[in-house]
């Protein structure tokens, strides 16, 4: 058999994969550009198409910049914060450290845990009174602190980011570590010999090698911010008011709970084009970065 | 000297630690202590397993549980037929370049896309099938979202297997599925269980599609059960819902504690260039 052509046969490996995304898949995607023009509230059959007013309507109200706002805030944050401190832990337990299973089994156990245990524990730590934080603060004597984390218009969104860091950064350390004993050992000591200091022998050396680990990280987490939905559902409710509304929790009240089934299409149909944008972007600065590193 | 030398990092690695597993041993204290409000104590003061044989006896905990595990099973076996014989094919060095690019493009948008944006329509599509009390959206949902991931993984491991392998076989006049299945299969076993780590893992806590494709209580899995006993109740019922979650746990560390290896060789897969 000539290598260079597959067999007929081996497509209908493919097939079933195939079928599957198309029917539901594609075709409901396809869907969601219909309802985006129609009145349907997902219950009752009859809609009428309505041409672009729910598009209208949404750029009229404040819950579509809030919600773009917060989901770049919530993705910024998770992507910078948390892949600094990642690289900072996993640097450290690089080094010469006993016990170095331990310390990375235990930042990576808060990952174990569903997002429904992870609010439950992290409510707890924020409760305005009781809370571990509230308690702390109480002992050593801050009692005039504002301490209603969840309830503050200012700080919700934060401290729910916070939560998000928490959960994940086992993974991006484990990443990052795999990446960094991949740096050989005498290019670090070539560098040392020849003067080098240890920013630069980080800068130079190790960042430039560690340029697929770091590619890794960054699209993960920026998936996981665009994302964002667990958080706001079970801690905050996308309040205070609509102070934590990510557009993946905004589209799910507007459908769900409003039953506004039109008007969260075309929000998703908006937040598909922004998602899609950044990712382009981000595909492409990662790659150029990568390739000339 | 040495030591004093390496300690300010095991001081800044120890507070990490504190800070990563406090508020799950605050959890462990929670689930143990019979009344939490009237003493808060770092160590228990009164240890109890009341919480934990309540959720069974008066919640019915062992319902969910069951659920999770049927769905959780279930979408994966489905995921990894589909997938991996997908990812044989996708992983030939004969397979198209053009092919392998929309390939890319289409798994980086399944995983991208907000996942409401094709939940939405497959929730009328469901609902107008008669289909919503039933478990077989939700498990739909669950191949959606891990089906591309295992595609896109395998097809690496797929790629290092030497087509000779095939060739020889071919000579022997096997079939292709007996070649696929006899040969290449127990050839890439590692990336089998790697992956399964991942998908399981994701399935099991999944919250999202959970609440949208489930309806009737009878289907619920363990984070929608645990999200009524945190909410349907006044007053939350604190010691439940801790042991609720630590019980939730228990698989998927078990499964992380034995699996170690493959689950960290899954984690880092792509991240190491070669």
């Amino acid at each position: 058999m000539n290598s260079a052509v597959m067999k007929k046969t081996m497509y209908f490996f493919v097939l079933p994969a195939l079928l599957f995304y198309c029917i539901f898949w594609i075709f409901p995607i396809l869907k969601l550009f219909q309802y985006s023009v129609t009145d349907y509230n997902g219950y009752v059959q009859n809609f009428n198409y309505v041409g672009f007013n729910n598009f209208k309507t949404l750029f009229q109200e404040e819950v579509l910049v809030t919600s773009i706002k917060n989901t770049l805030v919530y993705t910024a944050i998770t992507v910078i914060l948390g892949n600094i401190i990642a690289l900072l832990l996993a640097l450290l337990l690089n080094a010469n450290i006993r016990a170095k299973g331990f310390y990375r089994s235990a930042f990576y156990i808060p990952t174990l845990f569903s997002a429904i245990v992870v609010g439950f524990i992290w409510s707890y730590v924020y409760m305005p009174q009781e809370g571990l934080i509230a308690s702390f603060l109480a002992k050593i004597g801050l009692t005039n602190w504002d301490t209603n984390f969840l309830g503050s218009y200012s700080k919700a969104l934060y401290s729910i980011i916070a939560v998000d860091i928490w959960k994940n950064i086992g993974t991006s350390v484990i990443i990052f570590l795999a990446g960094l004993q991949t740096v050989p050992h005498e290019l670090l000591e070539a560098g040392k010999i020849d003067g080098a200091g240890k920013w630069k022998l980080f800068r130079f050396i190790t960042l430039p090698m560690l340029a697929t680990s770091v590619t890794i990280n960054i699209t993960l987490s920026v998936i996981n911010g665009l994302k964002a939905f667990d958080f706001p559902f079970i801690m905050t409710n996308g309040g205070p008011g609509i102070s934590t509304n990510t557009l993946i929790y905004a589209m799910y009240k507007m459908a769900f709970t409003d039953q506004l089934f039109g008007k969260a299409s075309a929000l998703g149909i908006i937040s598909f084009a922004i998602i899609i944008a950044i990712t382009i972007v981000c595909v492409l600065t990662l790659n150029k970065k990568e390739v000339s590193a | 000297m040495n030591w004093l030398k390496a300690s300010p990092k095991y001081v800044v690695l120890t507070a990490v630690v504190l800070c990563t597993l406090f508020p799950v041993y605050w959890m462990l204290v929670i689930a143990t202590q019979r009344d939490i409000f009237s003493k808060v104590s770092i160590l228990p003061s009164s240890l109890t397993l009341e919480h934990v044989i309540d959720i069974f006896t008066k919640d019915n905990y062992m319902l969910p549980l069951a659920n999770s595990f049927t769905i959780t099973v279930t979408s994966l076996l489905i995921v990894l037929v589909f997938g991996l014989s997908s990812a044989y094919v996708l992983g030939r060095r004969t397979f198209r370049i053009a092919y392998k690019n929309t390939l890319l493009v289409w798994i980086l948008l399944v995983r991208v896309l907000p996942p409401i944006t094709f939940a939405l329509p497959l929730y009328i599509m469901m609902n107008d099938a008669g289909l919503l009390s039933t478990k077989l959206p939700i498990i739909l949902a669950h191949v959606l979202v891990n089906l591309p991931l295992v595609i896109w993984f395998m097809m690496a491991f797929f790629y290092s297997v030497p087509e000779e392998i095939e060739e020889s076989a071919r000579m022997d006049g096997a079939s292709e599925f007996v070649i696929y299945s006899k040969v290449i299969l127990p050839l890439v076993l590692p990336g089998i269980a790697a992956v399964t780590i991942l998908s399981f893992m994701a399935s099991w806590n999944e919250y999202l599609y959970s609440v949208i494709f489930i309806q009737s209580p009878g289907d619920f899995t363990i984070p929608l059960k645990l999200a009524t006993l945190n909410s349907e109740q006044e007053l939350t019922e604190w010691g439940k819902v801790a042991s609720g979650g630590l019980v939730s746990v228990i698989p998927v560390l078990l499964t992380a504690v034995f699996m170690q290896k493959h689950l960290m060789n899954g984690l880092t897969a792509g991240a190491v260039k070669e």
